[in-house]
């Protein structure tokens, strides 16, 4: 057998293997990457945005001799693939709740950041400051909105919260829950990687926030087994 | 923005196929093969202003198929030690036809080729390109592709000449 019969007979070995996957369906998945890469460009700039935002209303506040104060929390973002292809960008995730909480305190911000290992408790806060007070200190930015990029839609979730720490009253303090969601909790069931953009680990750990509430003091609330860990005991 | 589409579903066209068959000599699984060579060319179809530019566009493809494997093999960390590769071919695959398209003969000859050298064999060979486009495309030099062909050669050649051929003197 020379090499030129060789190389024929590999080449005859695959000769009735076809892709018949459809241009179309090839070019679809082409520009959910395309658009995914635009996503992460502007999910960065949405962050900076906001943050500028805030600080620049601050900033304009002061000037006018309010001294009010705000502070703006918007963490890392985490982007998911979902099975129906959408793109889905969650956000906060942050990693240093003491950070956080000492990074608050400094603002002026009498602040309480706690995690939860699971979501095996509850945080039983049985002191909340009244809803006109919860609404005063806290601003939630809109938490979701559609994006169109070439055809494709693509609904953002983030969490960006506006402390006015000036309205907090005397006493009162902000209190941050986060559930530690990472380890296996975030595993993806076997062949999701594959959905999953190139670079992107589904294996992050993380904080879930919860919604901040304002408190009429600073004891940090008790955290309370959940119903479900009670039934199981 | 049209007639780049257009320009790259001629792409696909003409190349899907042979970028199959290359990367299917260098992986053994049809399956995975097209689902490397899907996302490989969607890819290239994100990127369409750069990969056209590229000299040899379905090397790239073949390529980019190529790391793809090892990046998902990377996130699986599953790996199956198999006793003999070509024994696979013996066995009565549990797909059926899907991996009917390969010769059971020729794959378990060219599974028991370094990867290396099937990924030599696969440009060479399906997709035609010369000693120094496959050298540029796997990042070697044309030497050392040399050496892989010729030893990939001497290697199928033993495998797949009956053993009364090689017995007798030529």
């Amino acid at each position: 057998m020379n090499d030129q019969e060789l190389a024929i007979a590999v080449q005859e070995s695959v000769r009735s293997a076809h892709l018949n996957i459809p241009a179309e369906q090839i070019m679809h998945r082409g520009r959910a990457i395309r658009a995914r890469r635009r996503i992460g460009a502007l999910a960065g700039g949405l962050t900076a945005v906001a943050v500028a935002l805030v600080l620049a209303s601050g900033l304009g506040a002061g000037q006018q001799g309010t001294g009010r104060a705000r502070t703006a929390v918007a963490a890392a973002w985490t982007v998911r693939e979902a099975a129906n292809g959408t793109v889905t960008i969650d956000a906060p995730q942050n990693t240093n709740p003491a950070g956080l909480q000492q990074a608050l305190r400094a603002d002026g911000v009498n602040a309480i950041v706690r995690v939860m290992p699971s979501q095996s408790c509850d945080y039983a806060t049985t002191s909340d400051a009244p809803p006109a007070v919860q609404r005063a200190v806290l601003t939630v930015l809109p938490q979701t909105m559609t994006v169109r990029i070439d055809g494709e839609t693509f609904r953002l979730r983030e969490a960006v919260y506006i402390i006015h720490p000036d309205a907090m009253p005397r006493g009162s303090a902000l209190f941050l829950a986060f559930v530690d969601r990472g380890g296996p909790n975030l595993m993806t069931p076997v062949g999701a990687h594959r959905r999953l953009p190139p670079g992107l680990n589904p294996y992050v750990p993380g904080f879930k926030p919860l919604n901040p509430v304002v408190l009429n003091n600073d004891t940090v609330p008790a955290c309370v087994p959940s119903a479900s860990v009670r039934l199981t005991k | 923005m049209g007639s780049e589409r257009l320009d790259f579903a001629e792409f696909y066209h003409r190349s899907r196929d042979d970028c199959l068959r290359a990367v299917l000599v260098s992986v053994g699984d049809q399956d995975v093969a097209q689902e490397l060579v899907a996302e490989a060319f969607a890819r290239a179809c994100a990127s369409w202003r750069t990969v056209s530019g590229h000299p040899a566009p379905a090397a790239w493809v073949v390529r980019t198929a190529l790391n793809t494997n090892v990046s998902w093999w990377r996130r699986r960390r599953r790996e199956v030690l198999v006793a003999d590769p070509g024994a696979i071919a013996d066995l009565p695959t549990a797909r059926g036809a899907a991996d009917s398209t390969f010769d059971p003969r020729i794959k378990a000859a060219l599974m028991r080729l370094p990867a290396r050298q099937r990924q030599v064999v696969a440009l060479r060979l399906l997709l035609d390109l010369d000693t120094r486009r496959t050298a540029d495309t796997l990042g070697i030099s044309p030497n050392t592709v040399m050496a892989h062909m010729a030893q990939a050669l001497a290697a199928l050649r033993h495998d797949l000449t009956p053993e009364r051929q090689q017995e007798s003197p030529s």
